[in-house]
């Protein structure tokens, strides 16, 4: 709001909020704020009445120029935009037949070279302990035999219990 | 405002779908987009610039603008406010460059002129068509003496209809500026147009 005068015309317009409204109500005079807002009004209507705006003629025409103008100002903008619009019409086929293939192929790879020893399975445990050691578990269900590698130790301790 | 469909869709789409499609290239969208606005934002633009031919000019200007600048554009905003700031600028830049050419003002000035002695020197026919025409006239050339923003803004507001917000977001100015420009464009036009005020009254 940059000073009372500019707030007597957003009063006529009713385009102010209740503080500032009651903020020119108490400032300026009734008859004056009313003179203010007839003469605004006639104004607006001075200006809708007399200020006909001519219909646009050929239309057609105007939009044909425009047209007409996009494409030769903008030739490589049209057909980057046209191509970007395939181009993403296209990235979720792409991205199907992508994850497709990748199924294929595991499923080629899984067929051609299975696991050696299906029954055999092998977790290994690593563990860091404070003093540096590494142990490494090997089971095989199949032979029933549990291999347990210990590195960083000459023997297992008696006192020490594995799980 | 719908003029005719020239699109390829059957079914009415609305200006945001017409606008995803332009924003893809599709001129034909874009075309039917301009059908629909042009009369409004041809309307717009000659409030500004008082001339026929130079608010076909300065309409299908905006409308290449706004072609090229479609990419930027939200579709979650009105197409037709972000239009209406488009040709509001257009049509200010295209008044402040004219003003700017010496032989151009030289024209305005003749016109001006011209405009100016109409009341007096035109005095024949049937008598309130005439005065009705004298009114336009005096009223076009009071339009013509304030600046192209005092002029994009009173037409707004008082022909477009419309609000102090929309004027700020089309004009791209804030709301205070508005209500300056609004009172300073009013008391300028009650002090040119003082006598047919205070006749019509």
């Amino acid at each position: 709001m940059k000073n009372s005068d500019d707030q007597i015309s957003a009063w006529i317009d009713n385009s102010l909020d209740e503080y500032a409204q009651a903020n020119v109500e108490a400032r300026f005079s009734k008859e004056m704020l009313e003179q203010e807002k007839a003469a605004a009004l006639r104004i607006g209507e001075l200006l809708r009445t007399h200020s006909k705006v001519p219909a646009l003629e050929s239309p057609d025409f105007f939009n044909s120029q425009i047209i007409e103008q996009i494409s030769r100002e903008t030739p490589t903008l049209v057909e980057q935009r046209a191509s970007s619009s395939e181009w993403s019409w296209w990235n979720p086929r792409i991205a199907w037949a992508t994850a497709a293939c990748v199924v294929v192929v595991g499923a080629i790879l899984f067929v051609a070279f299975p696991v050696a020893d299906s029954a055999e399975t092998m977790v290994v445990d690593v563990e860091d302990f404070t003093s540096g050691y590494h142990v490494s578990s090997y089971t095989s269900e199949a032979n029933r035999y549990a291999l347990v590698w210990v590195d960083g130790w000459d023997y297992i301790p008696g006192d020490t219990h594995i799980q | 405002m719908n003029e005719g469909s020239t699109s390829s869709v059957d079914l009415m789409p609305d200006d945001r779908e017409l606008v995803t499609l332009s924003q893809a290239g599709d001129m034909q969208a874009f075309s039917e987009l301009v059908t629909r606005h042009r009369q409004r934002a041809y309307a717009m633009v000659y409030q500004i610039v008082r001339n026929e031919q130079d608010a076909w000019d300065v309409a299908q200007e905006g409308f290449v603008k706004a072609w090229k600048a479609l990419p930027r554009f939200k579709n979650d905003a009105g197409f037709y406010t972000w239009l209406y700031r488009i040709m509001t600028n257009t049509a200010i830049d295209w008044v402040r460059k004219k003003a700017n050419r010496p032989s151009m003002a030289y024209e305005d000035a003749i016109a001006q002129d011209d405009s100016a002695q109409l009341p007096t020197a035109r005095i024949e026919g049937p008598e309130g068509a005439m005065r009705n025409l004298e009114i336009k006239e005096r009223i076009d050339a009071a339009l013509d003496e304030l600046s192209p923003e005092h002029r994009a803004v009173i037409t707004l507001k008082e022909v477009e209809g419309l609000s102090y917000n929309e004027i700020a977001e089309a004009v791209g100015c804030s709301i205070g500026t508005v209500m300056s420009r609004i009172h300073y464009a009013r008391k300028h036009l009650q002090s040119l147009l003082s006598d047919i005020y205070h006749e019509k009254l």
